[in-house]
Parts: structure tokens; sequence; C-alpha cells
């Protein structure tokens, strides 16, 4: 994404989204994108009709961030579950389903490609609604190759009116299951956090200092 | 950007009417001739006060919106500091960013800068970056943006990636502070 200064709820959005799609190796050593895409393919199709967009993010990003919503500040989230909340342009909604459809399924181009990353730009949009994801609403995602020949595909909402996302107090947080079509939370197994070796103990060498002061002391070496 | 801050409606009026369109017209055409493979677009339109480096498909793009483009506090130094260090996060070397894997890290943008890009800059346009005078523009805005945690840290060393908080940042700029060598990603926000 590139901003010139840090947008705090942005980075959590779009970060918790790369994560989440990432070629990260996981406790199991599959990558998380490969894990998604096992969840996707044999328990629940997250993206189709039946499913909101704003509860599949939540369930997504509390997965990464083990139980915290995202973003951290409940002003900027709410606003952000009320624009997922069927308050994007129709063919945006629908385009964000397909790509992501076709990133976790099988038998397609994108089926194989390595992550995904997630990005927000300010671009004139070619329908001219407030929003258009990138490239032109397509519902078929562009495999890119990066600078160490991993594929990837690139996920852009592009925003072409310059005013802030409205407020959305009402807006539930969290947002309402989607009832019988969600089996069970998705997984997202972390590799344990590798243990650091304990510093060296410095007391050891303290105590003998203090003992040999008394010493000196006693037997009146230290005047 | 959902998020970022805005200029308000006069300030973004009052900044049209000075000579400002004509120096970002000339800025603009010097790093198209320094770097012909970006597209650099100047976003008048949209207030927010900031600059994006980012690729829509094979088109590698800096776009510069009008908050900052605009902003009263900041002039021709710190913009061509802000267009460099976009441009950097395209072609700079090293660590990759935690959002974006196929652009470079704040602080491997921010060495490329004010090195390999600056002296490219000058080279092929004439145009001079003075780091000093652009640091103390930003200031301005940049500092009192900072959350107030952020802004009294108590990490004073700027080995490592300094790109989190404003204060290291600009001194590691001023120091000329190598980014760290790893592969990969620096900094997280989640």
């Amino acid at each position: 994404m590139g901003g010139f200064i840090n947008s705090q709820a942005d980075a959590e959005i779009c970060e918790v989204l790369n994560k989440r799609f990432s070629d990260d190796v996981n406790a199991s050593g599959q990558t998380y994108l490969d894990e998604l895409r096992q969840f996707f393919q044999s328990k629940e199709n997250l993206f189709n009709n039946s499913h909101k967009l704003n509860r599949v993010f939540h369930r997504l990003a509390i997965g990464v961030t083990g139980g915290a919503s995202v973003p951290k500040t409940k002003k900027s989230r709410l606003r952000w579950f009320h624009l997922l909340k069927g308050n994007l342009p129709a063919a945006v909604d629908q385009a964000i389903r397909g790509q992501l459809t076709a990133i976790l399924s099988l038998g397609n181009p994108a089926s194989g490609v390595k992550y995904v990353t997630f990005s927000t730009v300010h671009q004139p949009t070619t329908t001219g609604d407030q929003f258009e994801l990138f490239d032109k609403n397509s519902p078929t995602p562009k495999v890119l190759p990066d600078a160490n020949g991993k594929s990837y595909c690139a996920i852009i909402l592009q925003c072409n009116i310059d005013t802030g996302l409205p407020d959305a107090a009402g807006e539930n947080d969290p947002p309402v299951s989607d009832g019988g079509v969600e089996k069970g939370p998705i997984p997202f197994a972390k590799p344990k956090p590798i243990k650091k070796k304990p510093p060296p103990k410095k007391s050891a060498k303290k105590s003998v200092k203090k003992v040999s002061k008394k010493a000196a002391k006693k037997t009146g070496k230290g005047k | 950007m959902l998020f970022s801050d805005r200029l308000s409606e006069q300030e973004m009026l009052e900044a049209k009417g000075a000579n400002r369109q004509v120096l970002l017209d000339i800025l603009l055409s010097d790093f198209r001739t320094a770097f012909p493979d970006l597209t650099f677009e100047l976003q008048l339109d949209f207030s927010i006060i900031n600059a994006q480096a980012f690729a829509l498909g094979d088109k590698r793009v800096v776009a510069l919106y009008g908050g900052l483009a605009l902003h009263p506090k900041l002039g021709a130094e710190s913009l061509t500091f802000i267009i460099l260090h976009e441009a950097g996060h395209h072609l700079a070397k090293g660590c990759r960013s935690k959002r974006d894997p196929s652009l470079a890290c704040e602080c491997a943008s921010d060495y490329w800068a004010i090195t390999a890009g600056a002296d490219k800059l000058l080279q092929k346009s004439g145009r001079h970056l003075r780091l000093r005078a652009a640091l103390e523009e930003l200031d301005q805005i940049i500092g009192p943006r900072q959350p107030r945690k952020a802004r009294y840290s108590k990490r004073a060393s700027t080995g490592g990636c300094w790109a989190e908080r404003w204060t290291l940042r600009n001194r590691a700029l001023f120091e000329r502070t190598r980014p760290p060598t790893i592969e990969g990603r620096c900094i997280t926000y989640v």
C-alpha cells in the first residue's frame, strides 16, 4: 500500500488479511493460505451469497489475532463492518466474492498462487461508483509474478469519492452470525513461539563482590 | 487509505489559489524525467493528507493526493522527499512491506530516497533534495499526528526498522542509517 503517513485502521485491516492469505507457514507446516483453502474446499464456502462479507471478515480476523477484533478502534471498526454489510456497490461485492472464491477453490489459474495481498487506493473508477474492485469489478483475479518468482494475486479496492466512511454507531459488533452455514471457527494454526534462552545470571558475580567487600571490612583490608 | 485524515475544504481552496499548481507541475515533470518507468499521478480532488505507492496490474504508480500536495505547511522540499520515498517503495531493494511484499518497507524506501533516489533525481533533472528543510516541514504535520504513546518512545536506537515512529524515522534520515538487511518483512500493526 505504501502510504506516506500511516493510517492505523487501514494498516490493521490490510495486514490481518495479508497474514491470513500469506505463505507464512503454520504449526502443521502448511501455509496459512493453503490452510484456508483446505477449510474452504472441504468445509465451508466462505464467499457464497449465504455469507455476509462483514461477518466473514470478522471471523478471518479473529482467527489471526486470537480473538481481538480488527480494526482495534471501535469507531473505525463499525464503519468498516457497515461498509462490508451490503453497502458496497453490488458489482464490487460480487467481484470480491468471485476473486476470493477463484483463489480458494480448485481448477483455475488463481488456485495455485502462493499468497494474496489486499490494499485500498484512491483512484477514479471506470464505473463512476464510489468503489470498484480492480480490474473493472472483474470476478477473475489476475495472477502476477513477484520479484522472487512467486505467483500472487492483488485484491485492490479502489475508492473514487473524497469523503470518509460514514459513522455507523448502530452497527453490530461483532457482526451477527450467518447461522447454519457457519462450520465453526476458521482454523489458523500459529506455530509455537521459539523460546528465548534466559540471559546468563549476573547475580552470582555481584554476590561474590558483596561477600568479598564484607570480608574485606571484617579483616580491615578495605581501609 | 479509507481512514486517512483530510485537509479542510477552506485550506484546499486557499492552497489552490496560490501558485501551487505550477510548483507541482514542475516537480512532477522532474520526477517523470528521472524515473520514466514509474507513473506519477497528482490527485488533487482527493483531500486526504497522504501519498501512496501501489501497483495496478503492470503499472507502478506514485500518487500524491490533494491534502498533502496542497498542504499549507509543506513546500517543495518536503514534497520532493515524499515523492522520492514513494518511488523508493517501487525501486528500493531489501526488506519488504508487511502490507504488500511487492513494495519495499518504509525504512528501505527512506534510505533509498535520500541516497540512490536523490542522486538520480539530481543527475537526471537537476533537482536537489535538501533533507534538513524537508524534515523540518514534515515534522510540523507528522509529529502532532503520532499517537501520544508513540511520540515519546523509550526506544532510542535506530537499529532495526525505524518506520513505525516518526521520531526514530526522522533521526534515521538525518543520520543516513542503513535499513536492516533482513529478507522479508519488518514492522507489524496487528
